[in-house]
């Protein structure tokens, strides 16, 4: 019984680590992004331009955002490879109208809404301001899950999260005041592309929670880069060419010299790997958490620009750091009961027994729909974890211990989003998943049944 | 190299900090399940 007791402590207390250690690692690569998202703008063409007017920036930070995510999208294929889940990328995009349109959909916020009006908010205000607006996007993004997901926050998680956004300010503060001292009369459009960033990153993380319920965090991403790429190549570039008469081609010629690709390429990884880290830590803790610790990324930006840059914070960097780290440390510091599962149950919703319909299977579905499927049709009756792991296991030909970790992730995944309930469970004697691990007995929730049903899985 | 950065071989060692980062990450990846 005290084995038990310590398995289950042991599988809570490491789900809820890895939540918050993808989100850290968000925080890590978006800091380092800083340094090639600022080395481009120090290299041709961009150096030699002189962006006198405003038209003539707009169209380079056009050109650089889609740049930034072709390359996104290119370690992200990579990312997909080495995980061997190239299989599950197709799977899920031929679900489009069901599944990968919440992805297209959370790629207009977070492109062409939240970049670029990050671009816009850097180009008429100022870098620092167009850093502390994005940092607000936790506020949206906690606000909204809680809206549309019923995520619980708690007093201790909105305490945290309110203290990271005063540290990131107070680490800005200085240079917001000097930026608008020094600004002219087009301050305004920098001030509505803040708004846009904060606003766009906090809407896209909240929109991506709704299909990441039933797909791979590694495959949603890629999907979201997918759309954001086929968004700015066959619409905004060749738009803004054609409608405004703008020197597309040139820029994007002038951009394909060396070091400006190997800045872009560069920026890409960082931003892919952060976004692939961020979406990998919503399931497991949440948005709101997820949001909040990635919001650390204003601490990694300052130290590697101080390392690489020599561009040294001042005195209020000090403050900021440590409020922001204690942000982090009141969140980290939750118990794991609380974040286990980060959505309160949804009450008046009927029974998966009474919605669940016998459904002729057509093309494969992607593993975790076909998870949902399986428990779905066990109903009431549950499936134990290595029953389901032997379904995929026979299903889509795989084995070893690598898949056998990916399902007891998504599990652990589907649990913590509230989809699926725990009915039973026992100790793992070294036969399924490892000596002394916990074995959990699931069926599906109400809510798994809702989610299934939007997402045309049932 | 550009005045961006701070003294000479910067933006190699900045190439090779993010490109080992993304090693550590895509390890770390394709590993953490098994803990679980």
């Amino acid at each position: 019984m005290k084995a038990m007791k310590i398995a289950r402590a042991r599988h809570r207390i490491l789900s809820v680590r890895w939540g918050y250690i993808w989100a850290f690692w968000c925080a890590v690569f978006w800091g380092a992004w800083y340094l090639p998202g600022t080395a481009v703008w120090h290299t041709p063409p961009y150096s030699l331009m002189s962006f006198e007017s405003t038209d003539e920036f707009m169209l380079a930070a056009a050109v650089i955002t889609a740049f930034n995510g072709i390359g996104a999208l290119i370690f992200l294929f990579l990312w997909l490879a080495f995980l061997e889940k190239l299989g599950e990328l197709w799977r899920t995009l031929s679900r489009f109208r069901t599944i990968s349109k919440w992805y297209f959909l959370a790629a207009i916020f977070g492109g062409p809404c939240a970049l670029f009006g990050s671009y816009l908010a850097i180009g008429f205000v100022g870098p620092i301001f167009a850093a502390v607006a994005a940092l607000l996007y936790p506020i949206i993004g906690a606000s909204l899950a809680r809206l549309w997901y019923n995520e619980k926050i708690t007093l201790r998680a909105a305490i945290g999260i309110l203290v990271i956004v005063i540290g990131g300010v107070s680490i800005f503060a200085p240079g917001i005041m000097s930026e608008s001292a020094a600004a002219r009369e087009l301050l305004w459009i920098g001030f509505v592309g803040g708004a846009m960033a904060a606003f766009g990153w906090g809407v896209e993380g909240a929109i991506a929670g709704r299909a990441l319920d039933v797909t791979d965090p590694d495959v949603g991403i890629t999907i979201r880069f997918v759309a954001e790429v086929i968004i700015w190549l066959f619409l905004i570039l060749p738009g803004v060419a054609l409608f405004f008469d703008a020197p597309v081609i040139a820029m994007v010629s002038a951009t394909l010299n060396f070091w400006a690709i190997l800045w872009l390429l560069l920026a890409g990884l960082s931003f892919g790997f952060c976004y692939v880290a961020w979406y990998k830590s919503f399931p497991l803790i949440g948005v709101g958490r997820g949001q909040a610790i990635g919001a650390l990324y204003g601490v990694f930006a300052v130290i590697f620009l101080a390392i690489f840059a020599f561009q040294f914070p001042d005195w209020n960097f000090l403050l900021g750091l440590s409020l922001t780290v204690s942000g982090s440390f009141l969140m980290i510091s939750e118990s794991s009961d609380v974040v286990e599962v980060v959505r309160a149950p949804s009450a008046g919703m009927k029974s998966a027994l009474t919605i669940v319909q016998a459904e002729k299977r057509g093309s494969r579905l992607h593993m975790k729909g076909y998870i949902l499927r399986e428990l779905a049709e066990a109903a009431d009756n549950g499936l134990w974890d290595y029953e389901i792991m032997r379904a995929v296991f026979h299903e889509y030909g795989r084995k070893g211990d690598y898949w056998k970790g990916e399902i007891r992730v998504t599990l652990t995944d589907l649990f913590s989003g509230a989809l699926i309930e725990e009915i039973e469970d026992a100790l793992d004697d070294g036969r399924y998943f490892g000596e002394n691990k916990i074995l959990m007995k699931f069926k599906i929730s109400p809510f798994g049944m809702k989610r299934m049903s939007e997402t045309g899985l049932i | 190299m550009s005045d961006f950065w701070a003294f000479e071989g910067a933006h190699m060692l900045a190439i090779v900090m993010i490109v080992i980062l993304a090693a550590i990450c895509l390890f770390v990846a394709r590993n953490w399940g098994k803990q679980l």
